[in-house]
This record gives structure tokens, sequence and C-alpha cells, in this order.
């Protein structure tokens, strides 16, 4: 298929989407007298969750996997998702209501504390197998202080909390969008700023030396912006599996580029159009599809990189 | 001939100095080997030359201007350095990462203009890779890559050149074509190459000027027909035999 058949049919594939997901329903918009109600607080909404996570997480699942030169990284798995959550955990649990203002700084920075340890643990540990385990670990501690908040609060707030944890699409709220939208656009701009970082880091630091860039200058803009990315989906969202691992590997597959000015749009691309999919079935529970999808893409992974993982 | 990179009583190395103070000049359009025991800071000496790392004291001038005084960028249109261990992309095209010697000249969005890709096929052209250009680097034979790595370096257009150890993996064919082309490269472009090698007695007939460590901690610059003369290669006599 000519690049610009792919592009094409991505786009094309994405107002289709778009349109389904505000037209399908148990409530018809043509009859029903909530119609408008249910176009505006439910469907739209909803909508944006999936287009915004679509973009947020596959960008920060591909410049993990492209920093820390891993193709097993993603939010998720290497617990970023968890160190947001933990801001979050903290304050639904404890009852602290500061709404977004005090939520959204504290997820961020979790997230940031843990991509700053999981560098940290990367520079003393080259094998990529260990840097997964270390993400593993870091969630496990992470999870262990939620699960004491959990043990310490009330019914009320542990109910809300695991409702969260569940992972939606349709929590998001009309107001929150301009919000959601801005900090996701804050985000990617850390990321894009960072492309000819993204390009030569796969050689080495010495490498990327030799090329005129700071390693460090751009490995904390790429922290920055996946940790603004994965804070403020999970914040609005929920912890969500998976998306960031699979969609670079099937953004590579399909355009077959390493360049990050293909591979980034190609990973927003097919991202939005993924969640855009699941998000048309808002009954499912949302990390359930996104396990079925995610992990047949990590074996298929496996199998063909089982030269370059050790 | 005038100096375009000179390091004037340096010490290398990260918490303690290696080596005694010592001079270099690196004279335009010279190929100089870099010799020494392993371990005695030839690649210390290549990234502290290159501004990777700063010397531990001393100071390195670039075209007369003190090496720490360029930023990141300025240095990498002047100097660049190939490392021939470095990790590899398994899905990279060989254009592609030739192409990335052209990062530096690019705006954020490391866009090529018409001209970066000119010069890109020119460095192609020049090291003969041209020809698999869409091969994967993965796929390729040693001698294959260490063109390709160099090919990068010349699209970077920089007026020194560092390699260590171009010829680590190298068989004698491509040894002596690499060696072939950097002596092309230095007479033809004015370009000034460093680098760190093993092969003392390729090092005879191709290189201008030896820098070598002697095994003790001292470093030398001499011509080649000095260094093979006396003392100062004196560590490798114990292997010479084998040679």
């Amino acid at each position: 298929m000519p690049f610009r058949f792919k592009i094409f049919f991505f786009v094309f594939l994405f107002f289709f989407l778009i349109f389904f997901n505000l037209l399908m329903g148990p409530v018809s918009l043509f009859k029903d007298t909530l119609a408008l109600k249910v176009f505006f607080e439910i469907r739209l909404p909803r909508v944006f969750a999936a287009i915004l996570v679509g973009i947020a997480l596959p960008v920060s699942g591909l410049s993990l996997q492209t920093m820390f030169r891993n193709p097993l990284a993603g939010p998720s798995v290497l617990g970023i998702s968890s160190g947001a959550s933990l801001g979050v955990a903290f304050f639904l649990l404890s009852g602290l209501n500061l709404g977004f203002l005090g939520v959204f700084p504290a997820a961020a920075i979790g997230a940031f504390g843990v991509s700053f340890l999981l560098l940290l643990f990367n520079r003393f540990f080259e094998s990529p197998v260990v840097l997964l385990i270390i993400g593993l670990m870091l969630s496990s501690i992470v999870n262990a202080f939620v699960n004491l908040l959990m043990f310490f609060s009330h019914s009320e707030s542990l109910k809300a909390y695991v409702a969260w944890g569940m992972g939606s699409f349709s929590k998001l709220l009309i107001s929150e969008v301009p919000l959601f939208l801005s900090l996701v656009l804050l985000g990617f701009l850390f990321v894009l700023f960072s492309i000819r970082y993204l390009n030569s880091i796969y050689f080495g630091s010495d490498f990327v030396q030799s090329l005129g860039l700071s390693n460090r200058f751009y490995q904390s803009m790429v922290l920055i912006g996946v940790s603004i990315l994965t804070a403020s989906t999970t914040v609005f969202c929920g912890p969500i599996a998976f998306l960031g691992l699979a969609v670079p590997h099937i953004a590579y597959a399909v355009f077959k580029s390493t360049n990050h000015r293909v591979l980034l749009p190609a990973s927003i691309l097919i991202g939005v159009n993924l969640s855009l999919l699941v998000s048309l079935f808002p009954q499912i529970p949302l990390n359930a599809v996104m396990s079925l999808l995610g992990v047949p893409v990590v074996f298929i992974v496996l199998f063909r990189s089982s030269q370059t993982i050790r | 001939m005038t100096s375009v990179l000179e390091a004037n009583s340096i010490e290398i190395g990260y918490h303690s100095s290696l080596v005694s103070p010592f001079d270099i000049k690196l004279r335009k359009g010279s190929l100089v080997a870099l010799l020494g025991p392993n371990g005695s800071g030839k690649t210390s000496l290549i990234k502290t030359l290159a501004g990777i790392i700063p010397p531990y004291s001393g100071m390195v001038k670039f075209l007369g201007k003190d090496l720490k005084d360029f930023s990141l960028l300025e240095k990498s249109h002047g100097i660049t350095t190939v490392f021939m261990n470095q990790s590899i992309h398994p899905q990279i095209k060989v254009k592609d990462y030739v192409s990335l010697g052209r990062s530096p000249y690019s705006n954020f969005l490391d866009a090529r203009r018409e001209t970066d890709l000119k010069i890109v096929n020119q460095a192609l052209e020049e090291t003969r890779t041209l020809h698999f250009e869409d091969r994967f680097l993965s796929t390729l034979s040693d001698g294959e890559r260490s063109r390709v790595f160099l090919a990068r370096a010349l699209a970077q257009e920089v007026q020194v050149l560092f390699l260590d150890e171009p010829f680590a993996f190298l068989d004698i064919p491509n040894t002596v074509y690499l060696f072939n082309l950097l002596k092309k490269l230095t007479q033809e472009t004015g370009l000034s190459i460093l680098l760190s090698t093993h092969q003392l007695h390729y090092v005879k007939d191709y290189c201008d000027e030896v820098i070598a460590f002697d095994g003790r901690n001292k470093v030398f610059q001499k011509s080649v027909e000095d260094a093979f003369e006396g003392e100062l290669l004196a560590w490798t006599k114990d292997f010479e035999a084998f040679l």
C-alpha cells in the first residue's frame, strides 16, 4: 500500500469512527427529548476522552520504547501509570477535595517520580529485561502504598477509587475537555521538541552527543512530556493498560519507518482509531478490551525480537 | 600546515589523571594513528578531544578557540566521533542511518532539505555504500557496517573526525580498503582524522603521524618515521613477534 493511501485510510476511519461514536447508543439522537443532553454530556465528552487518550498513551509508549531502547516499554508496564495513580489515590482516598488543581499535580509528580527512578536505574543496568523488572517492582511499591491508603479510608471514597481504577472513557465531563486537551497538547509538545533526540538515541548517548544534542536536556524533556501525558490520562480516565505499549508496534508494522517524524503521527493515527473503536462499546470494561488487544501484540514482539531482547 | 585541533598540557581521565600532562596537535588534512595498550586511555583521549568529556586539566583548542566555549551544536558542525561498538536499531535502513548525520543542520523537527539529501547521497557514494542504501543496518557485514558508520560522519561535514577502533572487526581486504578511503579523504577534502588502532603495520604505510601511549604514563606525538624507531613503542615489542 502506498504511503498516502495508508494515511488517507486511517484519517477516513477516524472520522467514520467519530461519527458512529456520536450516533450509536441506546438513545436515538433524532426522536428522543433527551437527545441534546445525551449528545453534549455523554457522547461528545466520551469521543474527546477516547481521542485524547489515543494520542497521549501511544506517544508516551513510543518515546519510552525509544528512549529506554526497549520494545516492551510503556507507561503502564514501567509503572509510570501507577505513579500517577498514587497521586490520584492520595486525594480520592484521603477525602481531601482540592478538585483538579490538587489531583493533577499529585499525579504528575507521581508519574515523574517513577520515570526519574527508572532513568536512574537504567544507568546501572543495561539489560532491557532488568528495566521491566524494576518497573514491575516500582509499581508494586506504589500499589502497596495505595493499598495502605485504601485500608485507612472510608467506604464511600473507596467506592469512588475502585470505580475510577477500572478505567473508562465515560467519566470525562464536557467542562473538563479544554483542560485535558491543553495538557495533552503540552505533553505532546515536549515530545515533539525531542524528535532529533529520539531519532538518534537508539545508537547510544555518545552518538547523540556527536550529533550535537544534550542527553540530559532531552531526557528531561521526554520524561516531563511523558509524565504530563500519562498523568492527565490517568486523572481523567483512570489507569489504562497496553494502549501505550501496543500502538507503536502497530505503527511501525504499518508505516515501516524508524524515523519519529513518521512514527509519532503514525502512532497517534492508529492510537485514536483504536481507542475510538473500543469506545463504541462503553458497556465493556475498558481495561479488559485493552488487555485482550495488547497482550497478543506483546507476544508477537517477543517472538519477533527474540534475538534483540536479552 | 595549520593545526585544527590542539591540546595544551592536558591530562585525561574521569576521577584521576591517567597520564602526565602532554601536548597534541592535529594538522589539517592529516591521518593520525592513536596507539597504546588496552586500557591505557585511548578512548578517553578521543572523548576528551571530541569534547564529550572535559579534560582532567588543561585545555583543548579547536580552530584556536577553547573547546568548552563551543556549544554542543557548534561542536557537532566541526567534530564528530564514530564508535564502532555502538548499539544499532535492528530495523533502520542504511540511508536513514546516514541521514542522521544531517541532524545537526536540521530544525527541531529533524526535517531534511534538498541539499541534505544530496550530501547524504554523496557520503554514501564516497564510502561505496550507495548500492545497499535500502538494506537494514543489522543485515550488513562488519566491513559494510564500518563504511556506513563512516558515511554518517562524512554526511556531518566536519573538519575533525575521530574513529574509535575502526578496524577492530575487519578482515585484511576491508582494512586495506578503509585505510585507502581514509587516506584519500584526508588528502582530498582536508579532513583531519585521528583513529585508534592496533594495526601497526598499516599505520606505517598509511598514517602521517602517531600519537602513542607508552603504557606507563606518558603520551607522545611523533611522525610515523620517528615513532617506529627507538623506545617509543617499546610496549609493542612483546607482541610484534606475533605479527
